[in-house]
């Protein structure tokens, strides 16, 4: 063996080939989170897909049947869509406090994975910079960043400590620890999600009055992806 | 782990990668697998996988968090003569280590290496040759590298 194939070997035997059981532990820990990930994401496709195959087959029952009635051909009137908010109408509260939820099937917003929103309800700008999710009553055309009378989920911003605050009541959202606060204004759920990112729930009492398993149960039907951002300042 | 972490320059973590590339590659071709050929079959997906690492660059490895969701494992750090080596190492371009790891770690013969390279002979004994006399070039210089092998 030459003086190369020596040092060559010495470097190969260097190396650690039998890694400690922590370390293969966290491995498995680890990808088992991502499976869960991965199946919730594909589960909420998967509802989607099928809620809108659901919608086609009605709708085409409904344009043939419309027009076996009729007999003359002419479409049936248009229906309001129900996914926006009536362009005339102003911003204000016109739910009751404590709206229950309902599974969200419109358009994904950019960087979140939304279950569940609260019924009457709809994402504001599911293109909007994916620093925020905001959602609104139907009926509210105001500005996506004016959160008064909404509900918004954000990561917390880079220039806060990230950590959950010292005085608020102690939750569990998706296994990680969280905690509510209340405002005179909005009850806030901050919590760490299984990336260990810090996300931050609003529910603004102006439009919703949330128990804190309300917030939480919202809470873990959201996602953040790994598009969603953290605002500065 | 140890033929992964030569072609990858002492980089552990590229190494663990290249290593379950690997192994995912032949749990999927196992059944297809012969007894005989298994460890050419082995050496081969290694240096292919090293091969196609390099090769695509553009391929988003990881993705961008605001937080760091995983920290770096303890390693241990290698010493003084084998980071002289891994950096000589790092020195060559990917398909010359490959050479140099296969014929001269692995000790194979030129018509194996050529196989798992997918190259000629010829080629192989250029690349070999060529890896060779930069190492020594690269490691003479070295006198801590150089120092170790005179107490041997």
């Amino acid at each position: 063996m030459n003086e190369i194939e020596q040092v060559l070997d010495q470097a190969a035997r260097s190396v650690e080939t039998t890694p400690e059981s922590d370390l293969v532990d966290a491995d498995v820990r680890r990808g088992q989170s991502a499976l869960l990930r991965r199946r919730r994401r594909r589960a909420v496709w998967t509802s989607a897909g099928s809620t809108l195959a659901a919608a086609a087959i009605v709708a085409t029952a409904i344009v043939v049947g419309g027009s076996d009635r009729s007999g003359s051909g002419e479409a049936p009137a248009a229906r309001p869509d129900t996914s926006r908010p009536d362009t005339a109408a102003g911003p204000g509260p016109q739910t009751e406090p404590g709206v229950r939820l309902v599974a969200y099937t419109g358009e994904q917003p950019n960087g979140f994975i939304v279950d569940q929103v609260p019924d009457g309800w709809y994402i504001q700008d599911p293109e909007h910079p994916q620093f925020s999710l905001t959602i609104a009553p139907n009926g509210d055309t105001s500005h996506p960043d004016a959160f008064d009378g909404k509900l918004v989920v954000f990561l917390l911003s880079s220039s806060v400590p990230q950590q959950l605050p010292e005085n608020g009541d102690p939750v569990t959202v998706d296994g990680q620890p969280g905690a509510v606060t209340h405002t005179d204004a909005a009850d806030l759920l901050t919590y760490a999600d299984p990336d260990g990112r810090y996300v931050q729930v609003q529910a603004w009492r102006s439009a919703l009055h949330w128990s804190n398993e309300q917030l939480v149960e919202f809470a873990e039907g959201v996602e953040l992806t790994s598009d969603a951002e953290a605002g500065v300042g | 782990m140890r033929t992964a972490t030569l072609l990858s320059s002492g980089n552990r973590h590229r190494a663990e990668d290249l290593v379950q590339t690997v192994l995912l590659r032949m749990y999927l071709s196992w059944p297809r697998i012969r007894d005989d050929t298994r460890d050419a079959y082995a050496r081969k997906m290694v240096v292919n996988a090293h091969l196609d690492d390099r090769r695509r660059p553009h391929v988003r490895r990881e993705q961008t968090h605001a937080e760091v969701p995983d920290v770096v494992a303890d390693a241990v750090e290698p010493d003084d003569t084998d980071a002289a080596v891994f950096e000589a190492l790092a020195e060559l371009p990917p398909r010359m280590r490959a050479a140099v790891v296969l014929r001269h770690v692995h000790d194979v013969s030129v018509a194996e290496a050529a196989d798992a390279l997918g190259c000629s002979e010829g080629t192989v004994k250029s690349q070999t040759a060529r890896g060779l006399a930069h190492l020594r070039t690269t490691l003479n210089g070295n006198a801590t590298v150089m120092k170790g092998q005179s107490h041997e």
